[in-house]
């Protein structure tokens, strides 16, 4: 009898989520960005109360901060990118998306699985399902900014109160469980942290390099290019390549000589020589690392469900799983649980 | 003749107000109590009230039940236990099966601080031999108070340093007296 309420409640229990976890899609996706800059943030809050300074005080100089910075960078940025996005604009208006694969086609011959048609019909439906779109644009735009709000106010109390919520969550773990979670709780939570800054820092060095070079060689959207090329660099073996592509078309429809190929070429290869050996070696960590099939294979599950956004969230997420899967089964051995 | 002062207006009951009362006074009491169990154990009896509150604000309170176990033998070792109320046995599983009797502990009298250190394997297994509260100390914890507050976790360490210190020169004492006694016999052989 015990056995069946004890399924029974198992049961309704799972439907019921089944039931909220789709209703509130929007709420968990917030919270779990939320716990990931918190466990970005994490280490300035720490480091400025290691000064001294009270956790609040710290939580608030490194919201500061944050806000700071992207005011500034927002200031700065945006002549550059309003700029970028104007040539884009007024690029597209003045070659339709046909004329730009004709020249393609025209220096390099017919690129396959891709014809003219094909390109221009895609556009023209995109383009017309934007338009006809447009209204709830706005009531979108009006909904991020409030998940944005909702998504600081969440960071900041994680940042604050993350401990407290920490320890409230465990202090609900039953005794015999109690060690074993406190246990895989700090492992995962150390590792991950660690791969998710690691990972964070090598895009961001990637991309300003990536910027840098890009501007020294005079190519177009060399901000855009740039800033794509270091997120890409967060997938591996095909990041690269992703990020150069757009570099080496518009230099081919801007110059169309093989010196401005060889000269980009030259310099993402140069970028990965230095991320390789000078970089990555010493900020990411080893104890998250894939085997390189899975690599492959997850990309591919990745840009199958996802597209490339799903590619650039695979080995993040797989190492996600392997971590802790391998500390779930590392407690679950030396505690004998099983 | 002073005036007479005028008694405050009574307030009607709030039920809400004695509830928030009675949580935060629950809360208060208890960690007013747990700080004054802290200053009792050696290993905190130099901190600083400030110090031993932010020790507090990391400790986890756990309650277990007659017989049950706090910890077993063998598992990876993740921190120290404070006993706040009721006993607990310290005790080893023998070839045989059996399980041996190491120590019995009261109310005050601390166990498993050497995990504080490492998670090499638990040589003895811990159990309540009564209802009893306890207050646990763990390693993760301990490692993030020390990057945050690195003068509290270097005196924790020096003060865990000094106490192990002091055992290994008790038992080298032992050994010495075992060996005196092991002459002994050979000389009356």
């Amino acid at each position: 009898m015990r056995n069946i309420i004890l399924f029974l409640v198992a049961l309704s229990v799972i439907a019921s989520l089944l039931w909220i976890v789709p209703a509130l899609h929007s709420v968990i996706n917030i919270v779990i960005i939320a716990l990931f800059l918190s466990l970005i943030l994490d280490p300035m809050v720490n480091f400025l109360e290691n000064r001294g300074i009270q956790r609040l005080v710290g939580s608030i100089l490194v919201f500061a901060l944050i806000i700071f910075l992207a005011v500034a960078g927002f200031k700065f940025l945006a002549p550059v990118v309003s700029h970028e996005i104007k040539e884009l604009s007024a690029g597209f208006n003045s070659e339709s998306p046909g004329e730009v694969m004709d020249k393609i086609s025209e220096k390099f011959g017919d690129v396959p699985f891709l014809s003219n048609q094909d390109v221009q019909q895609k556009i023209k439906m995109k383009l017309t399902s934007i338009l006809e779109n447009s209204f709830t644009v706005v009531f979108d735009i009006l909904s991020a900014v409030v998940s944005m709000i909702m998504l600081a106010f969440i960071t900041f109390f994680f940042l604050k109160d993350g401990r407290r919520m920490k320890k409230a969550i465990i202090s609900w773990v039953p005794n015999r469980y109690f060690e074993m979670s406190l246990i895989i709780i700090h492992k995962i939570n150390t590792q991950l942290g660690r791969y998710i800054r690691g990972q964070l820092l090598v895009a961001l060095i990637v991309g300003s390099l990536s910027i840098l070079a890009l501007y020294l060689l005079e190519i177009r959207y060399y901000f855009f290019i740039g800033a794509l090329a270091g997120l890409a660099n967060m997938i591996p073996y095909f990041g690269p390549v992703v990020g150069a592509t757009p570099a080496i078309i518009i230099a081919v429809l801007d110059t169309g000589t093989m010196g401005a190929i060889a000269a980009v070429a030259v310099a993402f290869a140069t970028i990965q020589l230095f991320e390789n050996v000078f970089v990555s070696p010493f900020i990411v960590s080893k104890s998250v690392e894939l085997h390189p099939l899975t690599i492959i294979i997850v990309i591919l599950i990745g840009g199958q469900l996802l597209g490339l956004f799903g590619m650039l969230l695979a080995v993040p997420v797989a190492s996600i799983i392997k971590v802790t899967s391998r500390e779930i089964a590392w407690g679950l051995k030396n505690y004998r649980i099983f | 003749m002073a005036a007479k002062k005028p008694s405050k207006p009574q307030m009607p009951f709030h039920v809400g107000d004695a509830i928030w009362g009675n949580i935060f006074k629950n809360e208060n009491s208890q960690k007013e109590t747990a700080i004054a169990l802290l200053k009792k154990v050696p290993l905190f009896k130099k901190m600083s009230k400030s110090q031993l509150n932010d020790l507090e604000k990391i400790i986890h309170r756990r309650n277990y039940k007659t017989d049950e176990n706090i910890f077993f033998e063998g598992e990876p070792g993740v921190g120290m236990y404070i006993i706040r109320e009721g006993s607990v046995i310290i005790n080893k599983m023998q070839d045989n099966g059996k399980k041996e009797k190491l120590a019995e502990l009261k109310k005050g009298e601390f166990f498993g601080e050497l995990a504080l250190l490492d998670e090499s394997p638990r040589s003895a297994a811990a159990e309540a031999t009564e209802e009893t509260s306890i207050l646990g100390l763990f390693r993760p914890d301990l490692i993030e108070l020390m990057n945050r507050k690195p003068r509290l976790g270097n005196k924790l360490l020096f003060e865990l340093a000094h106490l192990i210190g002091e055992r290994l020169k008790h038992t080298n004492k032992e050994l010495e007296e075992v060996w005196e006694k092991l002459d002994e016999q050979k000389i009356i052989t």
